[in-house]
């Protein structure tokens, strides 16, 4: 697949595909998670040819990418083109689908237009492609242009124009970062996707008990863990938050009114928190997640006096009893489709894996390889795996059952600590974990191959991670 | 919370010479016996000293001045923050997974139970606790287990269903933060906080 790919590529070598210029702001990602960047590939003169994505020998293709050249640059702009650059690398480095030249490495090759690229000095430093970039600034509008140049060849392999805002170059390189994977590799990237978790970093206690309790409330993050900020204000305790398909909302688990319930919140308009479940100091809630299509929220409930599944409509009308065992059953996580919800019950003794219809009805236990399990997720296509938390001797690895070969694998063996608690990225190439590695509970994000990808986070204690849609 | 309790401090300076009638207002009928001599007493402080020896020949006052220490009852006077500040009920500790109020427990329900009997407007919120070993999820489920026993344990003994709410924390708030069997047994617990009177 990825040995040929057929591109397109302009008559001038080196040529820029254009993107018409996309209004300021467009771009803006204050707040980015709400804009879905459209990018058209214009294509003027174009004729087909073929550049092999693979390296030297069909291995993985070695990518430098120089810091960008700078026309009239203020510092401000110098900043902004510094810091989409590094983000870019970041980015690619992120998916390893390019091997990415040290940029202290790439640091001695003089920066230079595509036209004096020096081809030479790149092949010494082993690059199959060079990632060349101008930056240059208008009011608020910075605009990026990106070419990606075959070192053998001499020829763009990738070419585009990008107008972004100078608020949030990170957005910027992101947004470059998905279409390089998908236009290059076809490969669905996770870079504008975010992360929500449960932090207690603010150190504030809450109020009303004679124990040194600390608040815990909803962050969210670039992917990365870049543009870190708190969501929630309630001063209490607040965990579980799950994303909606359109990433407009998060539910989640909120002790707001001195009991758990589930809420739904606009992330970004200021609008009254919903608590869909209508819960009561005899009607509690747990653990709510959206369906894939965003009309239903899963959710437990202990409401009548153990807890069971249950799943309503968003406005809270509808609600099914889905469980009804004499067990717990608990954390509730829809598959892909929708069509079935995976949960965990402790109904054989210890606490494992079921599956059933998102309506209800007979429960399979799923071979878990372990004597007690938690926090199922569904991977999204074109894998079909469940991880989830594996209690083990003095903590916990995070494994992964696979449905094709019904074989378990452990992702954190590489790992410190106990890690728990998987949300799994929209391309299923990427799991987010606590893990007590750095020694306080942080965010981090594994492959799953179990490499260590990127610590998240570093302030206070942070748990219950969520990945959002694409 | 906190605003609340900020504002009746004003009123509890200026209902300290009137603490008497105010208990009685709160407090069981014979509220309106003469105060007894001597400090305020808590229920179970052991600290206090004991009043003057009275005169021998005194057959009856004394039982009752003992059965209802009401006039200088501190806790009448509290608010809720101030009372669980005192921590008039005690905790009931678990086993590792477990649910089962045991021996010890039992014993510490029955003294609980009294002085709910004592203070029967005091609305009560059992809290689940657990230790930090077990994942976050299964623990919520754990803590409600928890705090439902210690309430049906408590039903048992005659305390109204009304009275008393539950909610978990799972182990989200340890009351003791180090890693150890030490800490851990303390985290296993059904806590109690007043949240009515």
């Amino acid at each position: 697949m990825r040995l040929h790919r057929r591109v397109l590529w302009s008559l001038v070598a080196g040529a820029l595909v254009l993107v018409p210029t996309v209004p300021a702001g467009m771009f803006s990602a204050v707040p980015s998670g709400m804009f879905d960047v459209a990018s058209e590939a214009l294509a003027p003169q174009q004729r087909e040819v073929e550049i092999s994505m693979r390296g030297v020998g069909g291995r993985t293709p070695r990518l430098g990418v120089p810091e960008f050249v700078l026309t009239g640059a203020d510092a401000e702009t110098r900043e902004a083109a510094a810091t989409v650059s590094q983000v870019l690398w970041s980015d690619l480095e992120f998916e390893r689908e390019f091997a990415m030249i040290d940029r202290a490495a790439a640091a001695q090759v003089p920066v230079q237009p595509v036209e004096r690229l020096p081809y030479s000095t790149w092949n010494e430093l082993g690059a199959d492609f060079v990632l060349v970039g101008n930056a240059s600034r208008s009011e608020n509008t910075l605009t990026v242009e990106v070419r990606l140049m075959s070192v053998e060849r001499k020829l763009s392999a990738f070419g585009k124009r990008y107008a972004c805002s100078m608020r949030d170059p990170r957005f910027c390189a992101h947004t470059i970062a998905d279409e390089i994977h998908k236009d290059r590799f076809n490969l669905d990237g996770i870079a504008r996707t975010k992360l929500a978790f449960v932090s207690d970093r603010d150190g504030e206690r809450l109020g009303g008990t004679i124990e040194e309790r600390q608040i815990k409330e909803i962050y969210i993050s670039d992917y990365d863990g870049g543009k870190q900020m708190r969501l929630t204000p309630h001063r209490t305790l607040n965990i579980a938050p799950s994303w909606s398909p359109d990433n407009r909302f998060l539910t989640y688990t909120s002790y707001l009114s001195g009991f758990p319930d589930v809420v739904v919140q606009s992330i970004y308009e200021a609008r009254p928190l919903q608590r869909p479940a209508k819960g009561t100091p005899n009607q509690q809630n747990y653990l709510p997640k959206f369906s894939p299509d965003g009309t239903r929220i899963a959710f437990a409930s202990s409401r009548t006096g153990n807890f069971e599944i249950y799943t309503m409509r968003v406005d809270g009308s509808d609600l099914r009893q889905l469980t009804s065992h004499p067990g717990a059953d608990n954390a509730p996580t829809w598959s892909p489709s929708g069509q079935q919800i995976a949960f965990t019950s402790d109904r054989s003794g210890s606490n494992q894996i079921y599956i059933m219809s998102a309506d209800g009805g007979p429960a399979t236990r799923i071979a878990s390889g372990s004597n007690k399990v938690d926090k199922p997720t569904w991977s999204p296509a074109p894998f079909n795996y469940i991880a989830f938390t594996a209690e083990v001797p003095g903590g916990h690895h995070v494994r992964m059952y696979d449905f094709a070969t019904q074989q378990v694998t452990t992702l954190t063996e590489a790992l410190r600590g106990s890690n728990e608690s998987p949300a799994v990225a929209p391309n299923g190439r990427h799991i987010a974990i606590v893990t007590t590695h750095y020694g306080k509970e942080h965010i981090a994000i594994i492959g799953r191959d179990g490499k260590l990808e990127r610590r998240i986070t570093t302030a206070g204690n942070n748990k219950y991670p969520a990945w959002s849609n694409r | 919370m906190r605003l609340m309790s900020s504002r009746l401090l004003p009123l509890a300076f200026l209902s300290v010479g009137l603490l008497v009638a105010a208990c009685g207002g709160k407090q069981p009928p014979v509220a309106v016996t003469p105060p007894p001599p001597g400090p305020a007493s808590m229920p179970g402080a052991t600290t206090t000293p004991t009043p003057p020896p009275a005169p021998e020949p005194v057959p009856e006052p004394p039982v009752i001045v003992a059965e209802t220490p009401v006039p200088a009852d501190p806790l009448a006077g509290m608010d809720t923050d101030e009372i669980n500040r005192q921590s008039p009920l005690a905790p009931v500790f678990f086993a590792l997974d477990s649910d089962t109020v045991d021996d010890a427990g039992q014993g510490v329900l029955v003294a609980n139970a009294d002085v709910l009997r004592k203070y029967p407007t005091w609305q009560i919120t059992i809290e689940g606790h657990s230790d930090e070993r077990g994942s976050a999820e299964y623990n919520l489920a754990l803590g409600e287990r928890r705090a439902l026993s210690v309430k049906a344990y408590l039903i048992s003994l005659g305390i109204a269903a009304e009275r008393i709410r539950t909610v978990s924390y799972g182990k989200e708030f340890p009351f003791d933060p180090g890693h150890d069997e030490t800490a851990w047994a303390q985290n296993r617990r059904g806590h109690f906080v007043v949240t009515g009177k």
